[in-house]
């Protein structure tokens, strides 16, 4: 080995960052690039956005998406169209369950009001007939092959998924649609509460 | 998965599948291009970096009847933010603090190391940890003097961003970006090496 070239070093220092370390390279340099590979990966998640800040450039963002008229549908987005009594819920949610952000409420045709919250890193739904509406959406998870973990708390239901669901997942496309956001490393906790409760 | 292209058509047909399009496009490239801007431009703050990655991204849907998916959207998009990052620093009077290739060989020179770790003496648990505080260490250093080549390493290494994507980003041709590359990550091994002298010394 004390015979490499610099050029010959070079190019197996760059396999062994990449991680594709040749089963001949020298072990100062493999040990040495899974050192600088957790440095910059260390150094990447320093500077990622929180969940919480995303959150807030999302509210931020999706104003001035409301504003400039680029979406025709209004009556998910919180500051629209809201009844009264779907306004009292939100507060009530955020007053009771120490909840920081309301992220839409709505009035729905069929059962009531639904707010969705988050709390910390958890999304909070209170929905008139969680009783019925969790089992539902238990066995939507597990038809699109996730395993939800559900425990029965005192005031409504958890769901989690305690297993990260990965990007090339398409259950993730199923999972935002019905705004279930996951954590930065795409886990889910969920709470399903009666909101009268 | 609808695809990147397939949602800027949603967006451009508005609708309650634009917000679900907008929302997914944000989800997926939001916290990647803050994080990729937020390793070039060491001098920007986070909420500077947001509010650019922010307003391209509104100006993106705006204009998203124009993508037509040559490259990629992370591609269209980083190339607003670069130009407005820029635009912000000459602004603000503040470096725009992109690496030149003439800033060669200020690391350290190259320790010979061929022999100091082989399999049969593997390194203890203390030594590990030594080694991985020096490199954090010496790291920082390397980030500090070459923001550019930090970005660019972490994101063609680690991410495995293509390089013609990661040209975009840098504002260089294919070639020149190839050779920064790999020019750039032999001089952070000059950089990291001496950690692991000192560990065997």
């Amino acid at each position: 080995m004390s015979t490499m070239s610099e050029e010959e070093r070079d190019s197996r220092w760059q396999a062994a960052l990449a991680d594709s370390t040749p089963a001949d390279a020298p072990a100062e340099l493999k040990l040495l690039a899974d050192a600088a590979r957790q440095a910059l990966r260390n150094n990447a998640d320093r500077l990622t956005p929180s969940a919480q800040t995303t959150q807030i450039a999302w509210d931020r963002l999706r104003r001035q998406i409301e504003a400039k008229g680029l979406c025709d549908e209004r009556r998910h987005w919180l500051g629209s169209i809201l009844s009264p009594r779907c306004l009292a819920l939100a507060f009530s949610l955020v007053l009771a369950a120490g909840i920081g952000t309301v992220w839409w409420a709505m009035q729905r045709q069929d059962s009531g009001i639904v707010v969705v919250a988050m709390r910390g890193e958890a999304t909070v739904i209170a929905v008139a007939d969680a009783d019925t509406e969790t089992p539902a959406l238990v066995a939507q998870m597990r038809a699109l092959n996730l395993a939800p973990e559900v425990t029965r708390q005192a005031d409504g239901t958890r769901v989690d998924l305690p297993w990260p669901v990965p990007p090339s997942d398409p259950a993730r496309a199923w999972l935002l649609k019905n705004d279930l956001h996951l954590s930065p490393d795409g886990k889910l906790h969920l709470y399903l509460v009666k909101p009268d409760r | 998965m609808p695809s990147d292209l397939e949602l800027t058509r949603d967006i451009a047909a508005k609708g309650e599948k634009a917000r679900r399009a907008m929302a997914m496009l944000f989800e997926r490239h939001f916290r990647v291009l803050c994080r990729r801007f937020r390793y070039l431009f060491p001098a920007v703050s986070e909420d500077e970096v947001i509010d650019s990655v922010s307003a391209c991204m509104l100006r993106a849907f705006e204009q998203a009847a124009s993508f037509r998916g040559e490259a990629s959207f992370q591609s269209w998009v980083g190339g607003m933010v670069r130009n407005a990052i820029i635009d912000h620093l000459r602004r603000t009077k503040r470096d725009v603090n992109i690496a030149h290739d003439d800033l060669d060989d200020e690391a350290p020179p190259t320790v010979e190391l061929a022999g100091l770790i082989d399999e049969k003496t593997p390194l203890t648990e203390y030594e590990t940890v030594c080694l991985r505080e020096c490199v954090t260490i010496n790291f920082s250093r390397f980030c500090e003097q070459y923001p550019e080549a930090a970005a660019a390493i972490h994101e063609h290494f680690v991410e495995h961003t293509d390089l013609r994507e990661l040209a975009t980003l840098l504002g260089r041709s294919y070639g020149a970006t190839r050779q920064f590359v790999s020019k750039e990550a032999a001089k952070l091994r000059r950089f990291l090496q001496p950690c692991l002298a000192h560990l065997r010394a």
